[in-house]
């Protein structure tokens, strides 16, 4: 290494220390557990994710997590993108605008809860405005529709988030460019395919990452809002955990980490992939 | 007309998102009675649906009165959240910035393995450390102190992540120009690095600021003492004797993310500005 | 842009001055209290040792009581059925008691009374407009009547707390929080000025009068007639713990006092424990801890305290006296710690643990309680506290096991085989066999329930015919109602909660399949059948008011008698079901039948006949659970069984226990006494009913013997599957939901849970 590099090294090494304690050292502990008993130290070696594998509930979770980070990401992805690229052309109100769209993130999951209880209930605000309208509300949060008032609160929480950091990047990408181009005669959708997009890559890595980070979050309010053993589609990877930690199976807790584990970080692999092909 | 398009788009948005904002403002004026009496439906006391006043019927001072007045425990909340918050802030700087700037701007051998690391560790959601993160704090002797929160919270490569794509952003000719100037490694940090990365360095304290204040599991299961709980565990249950009380209490539990917000943004604004011209 | 920077410099300024603010309370000279290892390792040597105080014949409570000038312990005590009162006296502390009989009160009910150190006592009675009227009565019983009226005119007073000061001065304390010395000819003198602070409830220590107000404890020196300095510690104890500064029921109060022989100094104790403070010191002293102590607990109140020689100390509370006395040999901090942990507080274990305590005195047992109610902490959050420790073999050495999955424990091997000690109980007491079996897991004991409950239905005899199953129990109802549409048939005040506990208790062991599953059909049935029950009376079923007050979460809910039969005998309802929660509850039961004329049987007995577990004791398995074993042995054992025979948690699982309960009931010194008798009045109509509790018969206690040996399975205790039935049931009664979805979400839910 050369010595600017080692000096590089001595920036990341106190934060690397504490990474490893509080980090590592645990997620160590969890991918041993995947190999042992749950209680006592006796050895178990594949046979806790030969559980897992054929454990109904885990699959069933697995499906709807995929499927709800599947719907989710890139809905919030094109919808943010959208709204900051409208944003950036406003004059009036952008900073009152951009505020606001940050508030949800401060509320904390406990008011959002007690907000969603009573939109969504079966009496709720919801079914009430519908009824005007003589149509008649369903219970959402206990059918099919719940996936949707999940993917609902996510998109509502989230958007500023993306939002912020869309513009971020977005103001990177000089008006020069643009400039250029519109006088090349090129229209304001030709702009955004070819300039935009392009230049916007590197933060656009981030804001998937982040958002991807934040779609496991929203299990506090399924959680909050229906239990431990919500309707069959919100029923995400998360619950199975905690569900296993309460009744002690934390070998297949940590199986189904540790296999979580690989997932993710195959996707980051491939993200990376692809955008450093790019660079 | 596109305008009034884009407008409407907008603020439309903008009102769905800050709705939240407003019942709970709104919540925090009314007395218990007109609360349970909007929320009757869904708590299974009354008929039709449940709805909401913008203005409260009777306004009442009095939610505000008990919560700052008959409550010692909020105020002892709100210090903790405020101690927790301001330590993990003020940790993150001190250990994440520097491991920003390795990870940006060296390559030392291991760099692509700690930088996988650390996105990994970010990505696993909390039930999966859980059991082991509480083992090492207890082989550490810290549980049930505000260290048990407050050092996984500084050493969260969260922030470390936004901060490292800021310093990506920069150019190496700025630097490059500042090596042959003779500048140590240090001094370029502390002299080039932060100021322009100044705008990913406060995005990521604004975002990690409401990570920490709205942090619920850590607190939950490291602090077995109450009076350590931060305010994000202070919401009680809406029941007909403090409705109004817990609705105020979650609007002003949010309030300090919101200056927050207000407070950072003209700086994500300014350092925004500034990485621009460089551009 | 620059009002931006002007609000963040607002909103910090703003932060720093709320957390000061905060910061500032409850940071100095606090009570360090609960299990804090090192203040009891600060304790001077020895412990306190609890014992109980009996009462005399024809006293059944305690309302006030004195440290006499005499150096006897002198109690005013009750009689609640006839409404006698009696002044004691008792000069080897508590062991024998003169009782002197207060002659010439009217019968009734006084709110207030209180005695003085050279005992003769004072009794008010309900103020009336601004008038209190009163009685004093002599050491010999003689009473002479006095009043006065409420300084504070026209606020609807009542007498809250009186006691008598050392001079003799008789302090009473309003509910309006006023504070007067009331002088023998009715003339009332504030003793010093509130500012303007509402008074909750005083005590007396001696020259001190401690008067608690919202911020603190007012001091007030009786003697010389000032005001003493505020005491921060104590201060911040009122302003930290709320609880402990309000007080708005007349049965008692959150702290009592106590002067000691220490100048300066005196004692107090509420549901943390008994303390002691000096004035003008920095900390208070903790002497005991009541978290394994009877007179602790959540809810508890009380009257009065008396403290001899530092030594031995006295509290009168919820009605009863407990005595506590220091053994100076005993060490501070015995050699053996042992844990037991519930989620639930339960006074029944508090007396089993302080029983246990006292025959093993070299052993010192910490009881926890998960939930401690209040605190909001979600039985999820107790769990995985519990969890951790466990996994993390930090965990308690003796598991309540009522609402935890015991049958995931058993699985891992958490839980130690227990079958020897419940076969040496079984020798050495007898237990019911059919329990024993009915507990065991592969041949073996893990989990021993130390009480049980069972369901019966009451009614007339052809009501009896319908308890064979829940189907005729419907049918049955129907039936009455057809028969006379405008009257209530079902017990009121029965919510959808407690009418599906009933019935959970008394079928869900039939639909236990060997595969863990549930059988879906008969589930289906058994909504349908708790629905057509319910539908009967559906008019009068909006409020769940006795699930309010049996509280949720774990299996709190059969802790009391579910069984109306003072609903039957007030005709407020045609047949009565529920569960019977013990002796008493089946002796009142009983004795309601000189009236109605009515019989029980066993709920659904020719589907399943089923018995609730309470209290299901196990060891966890530990390199050592010598000391556990014998606590479980203990909490089995005769003695703790027999502690209280009124006790509403069931009947006991040791025989010899359930024989000597039988025998007494058979002859109750109580009915004896003419003490026992129940009232009840409808809300609909003014009628009062009552009836007068009566021996059982031999007849009586060979079918109750009989019925309680046939019970074979246990009901289903998993608490997750039970949270999900009646969590969807609720829905179905309340028609949220058709039975078809109810089904359909029980069983997936249930078939998730059990594919994790």
């Amino acid at each position: 290494m050369g010595k600017r590099n080692r000096a590089g090294f001595c920036f990341v090494l106190p934060s690397l220390v504490g990474v490893f304690v509080f980090y590592i050292i645990p997620f160590g502990d969890v991918i041993r557990r995947s190999f042992m008993q749950a209680v006592g130290n006796g050895f178990a070696g594949l046979d806790n994710y030969r559980q897992v594998f054929s454990n109904q509930a885990f699959c069933l979770a697995a499906g709807n997590t995929l499927c709800f980070v599947a719907v989710c990401l890139p809905l919030l992805l094109v919808l943010s993108l959208g709204v900051a690229v409208l944003l950036l052309e406003q004059v009036k109100g952008k900073n009152i605008l951009k505020s606001t769209y940050l508030i949800p993130l401060a509320i904390p999951a406990a008011s959002v809860v007690l907000l969603w209880n009573i939109v969504f209930d079966q009496y709720g605000m919801l079914n009430g405005i519908i009824s005007f309208f003589h149509i008649r509300g369903k219970d959402w949060m206990n059918s099919g529709a719940a996936f949707g008032v999940l993917v609902f609160s996510y998109i509502w929480k989230n958007l500023g988030y993306d939002v912020v950091l869309w513009i971020a990047g977005l103001h990177g990408i000089p008006e020069s460019i643009y400039e250029a181009a519109r006088v090349d005669g090129a229209g304001a959708l030709k702009c955004f395919f070819y300039i935009t997009l392009p230049n916007i890559r590197p933060v656009a890595f981030t804001v998937v990452i982040l958002s991807f980070l934040n779609s496991f979050k929203v299990f506090r309010e399924a959680y909050l809002v229906a239990g431990n053993y919500p309707q069959e589609q919100i029923y995400l990877l998360q619950h199975v955990f905690n569900n296993w930690f309460s009744e002690l199976s934390v070998d297949k807790m940590a199986a189904g980490s540790v296999l979580l584990c690989i997932v993710l970080v195959v996707f980051v692999l491939l993200l990376q992939r692809s955008w450093d092909k790019e660079d | 007309m596109k305008k009034i398009l884009q407008n409407s788009i907008l603020y439309l948005f903008a009102l769905l998102e800050i709705s939240p904002l407003i019942f709970l403002f709104a919540g925090t004026f009314m007395g218990n009675q007109e609360v349970i009496s909007y929320i009757a439906p869904v708590l299974k006391k009354g008929d039709g649906y449940a709805s909401w006043r913008l203005f409260p019927v009777f306004p009442t001072l009095k939610n505000i009165a008990g919560l700052l007045l008959d409550s010692p425990e909020f105020f002892q909340m709100f210090w903790n959240s405020v101690k927790i918050t301001a330590a993990i802030s003020a940790g993150q700087l001190i250990f994440g910035m520097p491991a920003a700037w390795g990870l940006a701007r060296y390559s030392f051998v291991g760099k692509r393995l700690v930088y996988m690391l650390y996105i990994i560790m970010m990505m696993m959601p909390f039930q999966v450390t859980m059991l082991s993160e509480y083992l090492v704090l207890d082989w550490l002797k810290l549980l049930d102190t505000s260290f048990a929160v407050i050092l996984p919270g500084i050493f969260s490569t969260f922030s470390v992540f936004i901060m490292y794509r800021f310093f990506c952003g920069i150019p190496e000719s700025i630097i490059e120009a500042a090596r042959i100037d003779g500048a140590g490694e240090l001094q370029i940090f502390f002299r080039l690095g932060i100021p322009l990365g100044a705008s990913g360095i406060i995005s990521a304290m604004v975002l990690s600021f409401l990570e920490c204040w709205s942090m619920m599991e850590q607190p939950m299961t490291f602090l077995k003492t109450k009076s350590l709980w931060p305010l994000s565990l202070f919401l009680p249950e809406i029941t007909g004797g403090n409705a109004g009380l817990s609705l105020c209490a979650s609007f002003v539990a949010l309030l300090p993310a919101v200056f927050i917000f207000l407070a950072g943004q003209e700086y994500l604004e300014q350092g925004i500005a500034s990485s621009a011209v460089k551009g | 842009m620059r009002t931006k920077k002007k609000l963040a410099a607002l909103f910090l300024l703003l932060a720093m001055a709320i957390t000061l603010l905060g910061g500032c309370s409850g940071k100095k000279g606090e009570e360090k209290g609960g299990t804090d290892r090192q203040q009891k390792a600060q304790e001077r040597a020895g412990r306190f040792f609890e014992s109980e105080v009996g009462l005399p014949r024809g006293v059944n409570i305690v309302r006030s009581l004195k440290k006499l000038s005499d150096g006897s312990l002198g109690a005013i005590g009750e009689n609640t059925e006839k409404r006698e009162y009696y002044l004691l006296k008792s000069n080897d502390y508590g062991k024998k008691w003169k009782a002197v009989k207060v002659k010439g009160l009217r019968k009734r009910y006084m709110p207030c009374v209180a005695m003085s150190s050279d005992g003769t006592a004072v009794f008010f009675e309900y103020a009336k407009g601004d008038k209190v009227k009163a009685y004093h009565a002599d050491a010999k019983g003689k009473i002479a009547s006095f009043s006065f009226a409420f300084p504070d005119k026209g606020k609807n007073n009542q007498v809250h707390y009186a006691a008598y000061d050392a001079e003799g001065q008789l302090v009473v304390n309003g509910f309006d929080g006023s504070l007067f010395v009331v002088g023998k000819d009715g003339s009332c003198k504030k003793p010093f000025d509130t500012k303007g602070a509402a008074v909750h409830y005083f005590g007396i220590a001696g020259n001190i009068l401690a008067a608690v107000h919202n911020e603190g404890v007012f001091l007030f020196d009786t003697k010389k007639q000032e005001v003493l300095e505020e005491e921060e510690p104590l201060d911040n104890l009122i302003k930290k713990e709320k609880e402990l500064s309000s007080s708005d029921t007349d049965s008692g109060q959150p702290m009592v006092f106590s002067e000691g022989t220490q100048e300066d100094g005196f004692f107090f104790a509420n549901k943390n424990g008994i303390f002691h403070y000096t004035r003008g010191g920095s900390v208070i002293e903790q002497l005991m801890d009541a978290s394994s102590a009877s007179f602790g607990g959540n809810n508890a109140t009380y009257q009065d305290m008396a403290v001899f020689d530092n030594e031995n100390i006295f509290i009168a509370g919820s009605g009863s006296i407990y005595y506590y006395s220091y053994d100076e040999k005993a060490a501070s901090v015995p050699e053996q710690e042992l844990t037991v942990y519930a989620l639930d507080e339960s006074s029944y274990l508090r007396k089993a643990v302080a029983l246990f305590q006292k025959e093993n005195p070299d052993i010192h047992v910490n009881l926890e309680f998960g939930l401690s109610g209040k605190d909001g902490v979600a039985l999820e959050d107790a769990l995985s506290v519990l969890n951790t420790d466990i996994l993390a073999k930090n965990g308690p050495d003796v598991l309540i096991l009522d609402g935890m999955p015991a049958d995931s424990y058993i699985e891992k091997g958490v839980l130690a085989d227990i079958t020897d000690v419940v076969e040496e109980v079984e020798k050495e007491d007898g237990i019911f066999l059919n329990i024993k079996e009915g507990s065991k897991k592969d041949g073996k004991i893990y989990s021993m329930p130390a009480r049980f409950l069972f369901s019966v239905v009451e009614g007339d005899k052809e009501t009896l015919n319908s308890g064979g199953s829940l189907e005729k129990l419907a049918e049955r109802a129907e039936q009455l109602k057809k028969k006379d549409s405008s009257s209530n048939i079902t017990p009121p005040n029965k919510g959808t909660r407690t009418l599906l506990r009933d019935l959970y208790y008394a079928d869900s062991a039939a639909w236990q399949k060997e595969d863990g599953s549930i059988d879906k059909d008969r589930m289906e049935k058994f909504l349908e059948n708790a629905k057509r029950i319910y539908d009967v009376d559906k008019a009068d079923k909006k409020e769940d008011y006795q699930d309010k007050s049996i509280g949720d979460g774990t299996f709190s809910g059969i802790k009391a008698n579910t069984n109306a039969s003072d609903s039957l005998l007030g005709k407020q309802c045609k047949i009565s079901f529920g569960t019977v929660a013990g002796f008493l509850g089946f002796q009142g039961m009983c004795s309601t039948w000189g009236q109605t004329k009515a019989d029980y049987c066993l709920m659904n007995g020719d589907t399943v006949k089923s018995y609730i577990p309470y209290l299901c004791a196990g060891v966890v398995a530990k390199e050592n659970t010598e000391t556990a074993r014998m606590f479980v042995k203990s909490l089995l054992g005769k003695k703790a069984e027999t502690a209280d025979i009124n006790a509403t948690t069931g009947f006991p699982v040791n025989r010899a226990a359930f024989d000597a309960f039988c025998k007494e009931k058979m002859d109750d010194p109580h009915v004896k006494e003419g003490l026992s008798m129940a009232f009840g009045g409808s809300s609909d109509s003014d009628d009062i009913y009552g009836y007068e509790y009566r021996n059982l018969t031999q007849k009586e206690v060979d079918k109750l013997t009989q019925i309680a040996e046939s019970l074979t399975e246990p009901s289903m205790t998993n608490r997750v599957i039970q949270e999900i039935v009646l969590g969807q049931a609720d829905k179905y009664l309340l028609g949220e939901q058709s039975l078809e979805s109810t089904v359909d979400a029980v069983m997936k839910k249930v078939n998730l849970y059990l594919a994790e």
